[in-house]
């Protein structure tokens, strides 16, 4: 679909609408229907194993992961970093079971669930909990795993991590999210909409995971020498940095990319002007990252799964607004992000007055003309993410070379760790703590 | 009425102080009676050079406070240093905190409780640093631009007696830290919660508990230690260690403990919580790096912070608490005896000087009561 609109000073400008089917670089960062990606039921099979893991520069190392049992092919998948995103109903209880197939050096694995009220059972009872014995260790007739049961009584986010040598083994990757779907739809909300806890005011439209972590490769290495003895944590020094188990640009590619098998997870939320995002926001290491967010202010309703609230059914009153937050590690958040362009101050779509109103459109803005000339093409450098228009949806002349990244003519605004030098992956800038959140036109297919 | 408790765990101890203390106790309060005096807590306390067993077995020099058995500093080596320092009270009457301290160190000391105001305060102490052989006290000594402050109170000369008084106590959980050379002193273990209640059983307005713990964050690094305590630490000559900037500690603390010695087992002691009992931990980050505890199979209340009550009271597993940081936390004992709640650092400072496993894992407990 093409149109073709003179702007306010005479010179052409197309505005056209690309529909997305087969384009190779933006892809949607959520599941269908601005659903999280990962696995939903109450009953889990998950294998503890080790593989590989590639990072942003070029490099891989030795990981440790979480795989997962499918129900129907009984077949196990390969060890995932981070974990499977397990997708819960609250007041339903889980099991999940655990699976030793590490190396036998790693020793035992296990999981615990901060927030969540376990029962827990295996052969080993150690510091933190039941753990899993190596499969590698026992003879076949002997089950080491490790069962895990508690019904969640809250919805919302959590996390879960290895309780066994917690501080090598989150490291090498054994750590996910646990989402816990609310049971009904709360009083006064609307069963076609989403809501993350019971209450009318967590409602959201579209939702994404966003895991931070990070890692020093010297580790890795060293169990891949088998000189676990000689890792020490005192000196810790990580150089690289994930958002959902990759780094930048990584976390762009799609969800299940095949060049990144053991990296399933990406990091690519979309939205159109108007709908709430909810961001499930976990620390998963064990360094704080103070995320930083370009676009607008978010809004936290909630922390390790309880709204923020001054008293029961009061929803997220307490909740507050900010351009930064920290990930604290073992801690989980939930922010609710927007954009209207309601403070741009001119008309995002190039409208003139009488033309109609896009959906969700700030209608003070409708009509008002760009403020500035914009330079000629050729006496600027234009970024890789501009369009070549600066309306939503738009596209224009760009210069020879330019790689042409936004498709869709679409805002990009950088969500990304403010203590910079974690935008890197191992001294190589861009990397790490980098993503974007691209406002579309409404017209943009999304998922 | 005057409150005034002593919380050590020593239960020998116990009975014979509290003879001693409680003639020390009753003279205060007639005093108060007598003189009108405002209601005071007060405590004789050393500071003092000792070696620390840390559970790896390695002793690292230390510096720290312990409780003078007399209250008149006269007898030589009576009292007994602890990193972390005994925790003070301030009894919910008592309007003033007085600490009488002895210098058993070959340096000035002074000290500081972050958040309350020192009322006799004549500090601070400026010095010509690097030489540090002149002193000034108070505003920085006229037209002179490389004075630099040493001390952010009056300083106690070794071997001397110092009084520090402050006047309207406010309830709380704070920590007492040194204010002389603190990237020094502090993390060779010069600190010590104090705390008060709004009254008896209430830690703020409409927060009762039944019991209470105290648990501390810490680390050190023995080489910085080693280097303090043998003179070669700093701007001086044969430094081994020029600064706290290559602070890298070996050794991750809760209370002076290390897991998995037997005291942090049950850093809460032996204690019985029955079912809906209130626990109030008082959390306190004594360290230089950022921890977070964190529990399991249940969610702590979340009531001050730095000794101001929040207006509202938040849930959480886990929160972070950054150095010199207080949290006050309500536990609710969803059950009868026994169980066992593990409290950690999710930052996963999980080791010994390198060695698994370790570090900042503890465990409260509940134990069944002892009837006989």
């Amino acid at each position: 679909m093409r149109r073709k609109r003179m702007d306010r000073i005479g010179k052409k400008i197309h505005i056209w609408v690309v529909v997305l089917m087969g384009a190779v670089f933006l892809v949607s960062g959520t599941g269908a229907h601005g659903a999280i990606v990962g696995k939903s039921g109450s009953t889990f099979h998950l294998v503890a194993k080790q593989d590989v893991l590639i990072t942003s520069d070029g490099d891989s190392f030795i990981m440790w992961g979480f795989g997962i049992k499918d129900d129907v092919s009984g077949a196990t998948s390969r060890a995932q970093y981070p974990g499977p995103t397990l997708i819960v109903t609250e007041d339903v209880p889980v099991t999940i079971t655990l699976r030793n197939e590490l190396p036998a050096k790693a020793g035992n694995v296990s999981i615990i669930f901060p927030g969540q009220k376990v029962t827990a059972t295996s052969r080993v009872l150690g510091p933190l909990t039941y753990e899993a014995v190596p499969v590698e260790t026992l003879p076949e007739s002997v089950d080491g795993s490790a069962t895990y049961t508690f019904t969640p009584s809250e919805p919302g986010t959590y996390v879960y991590r290895s309780g066994t040598m917690a501080d090598l083994q989150v490291e090498m990757g054994l750590v996910g999210a646990l989402i816990v779907m609310p049971a009904t739809t709360p009083s006064g909300g609307d069963p076609a909409k989403k809501y993350a806890y019971n209450h009318v005011d967590s409602q959201y439209d579209r939702e994404f995971l966003y895991l931070v972590s990070e890692m020093d490769p010297r580790i890795h290495r060293l169990v891949e020498q088998n000189l676990i003895g000689n890792i020490n944590f005192t000196t810790y020094f990580p150089t690289n940095w994930f958002i959902n188990g990759r780094n930048y640009p990584d976390i762009l590619a799609e969800n299940n990319v095949l060049w990144l098998p053991t990296q399933p997870y990406n990091c690519q939320p979309r939205m159109h002007p108007g709908e709430k995002v909810l961001v499930r926001f976990i620390g998963g290491g064990r360094d704080i990252h103070p995320m930083h967010f370009h676009g607008n202010d978010f809004e936290t309703i909630a922390v390790d799964g309880r709204l923020l609230s001054s008293e029961p059914e009061a929803g997220p009153d307490l909740a507050w607004q900010a351009t930064t937050i920290k990930s604290i590690p073992g801690q989980t958040a939930d922010l609710i992000w927007t954009w209207t362009g309601k403070e741009i101050g001119w008309d995002i779509y190039g409208h003139s007055p009488d033309d109609p109103l896009e959906p969700d459109e700030y209608a003070p803005n409708h009509g008002k003309p760009f403020p500035v000339v914009l330079p000629q093409r050729d006496s600027v450098t234009y970024g890789a993410f501009y369009s070549g228009s600066p309306f939503l949806g738009g596209e224009g002349e760009l210069p020879p070379g330019h790689g042409g990244l936004n498709a869709s003519g679409g805002y990009f605004y950088m969500w990304h760790s403010h203590t910079e030098k974690e935008l890197t992956s191992n001294d190589i800038w861009p990397g790490g703590l980098i993503s974007f959140m691209i406002v579309e036109h409404p017209d943009v297919p999304i998922d | 009425m005057c409150l005034l408790t002593n919380h050590e765990e020593d239960s020998s101890m116990f009975s014979k102080k509290m003879i001693k203390f409680q003639g020390v106790f009753l003279f205060l309060c007639l005093l108060a009676t007598l003189g009108g005096k405002a209601l005071a807590a007060e405590y004789w306390v050393w500071v003092g050079a000792a070696n620390m067993t840390m559970i790896d077995g390695n002793n690292v020099p230390v510096w720290g406070f312990g409780l003078d058995k007399d209250h008149n500093f006269l007898t030589t080596g009576d009292f007994t240093v602890s990193v972390p320092g005994p925790t003070l009270r301030v009894g919910p009457d008592d309007t003033t905190l007085i600490i009488h301290l002895k210098n058993n160190l070959g340096e000035p000391v002074s000290l500081n409780i972050l958040g309350q105001r020192l009322t006799n305060n004549s500090g601070p102490v400026w010095t010509n640093f690097p030489e540090d052989t002149q002193t000034w006290s108070g505003s920085r000594p006229a037209g002179n631009y490389t004075a630099r402050v040493r001390s952010f109170s009056h300083e106690t000369m070794p071997g001397e007696v110092g009084e520090y008084r402050w006047e309207s106590f406010r309830p709380g959980t704070f920590l007492l830290q040194s204010g002389t050379n603190p990237a020094k002193q502090v993390q060779m273990g010069m600190y010590l919660p104090v705390v008060k209640d709004v009254e008896e059983g209430k830690a703020y307005k409409d927060v009762p508990y039944d019991k209470e713990m105290v648990v501390v964050f810490h680390e050190i690094d023995p080489v910085i230690n080693q280097a303090i305590a043998a003179g070669t630490y700093g701007a001086v000559q044969g430094a081994t260690i020029g600064s706290s900037v290559l602070f890298e500690p070996k050794y991750f603390l809760m209370n002076g403990m290390s897991y998995p010695s037997e005291g942090i087992l049950s850093i809460n002691g032996k204690m019985t919580l029955l079912k809906d009992a209130r626990l109030l931990i008082r959390f306190l980050n004594a360290g230089l790096y950022t921890h977070v505890p964190q529990v399991l199979g249940t969610y702590l209340t979340m009531w001050a912070e730095d000794g101001n009550r929040y207006r509202y009271p938040r849930e959480a597993h886990g929160f972070e608490l950054n150095s010199a940081k207080t949290i006050d936390a309500i536990l609710v004992s969803s059950e009868g005896p026994p169980w066992r709640i593990p409290l950690y650092d999710a930052r996963l400072n999980f080791n010994n000087n390198g060695t698994h496993f370790g570090g900042m894992l503890s465990y409260i407990k509940s134990i069944l009561p002892d009837y006989r």
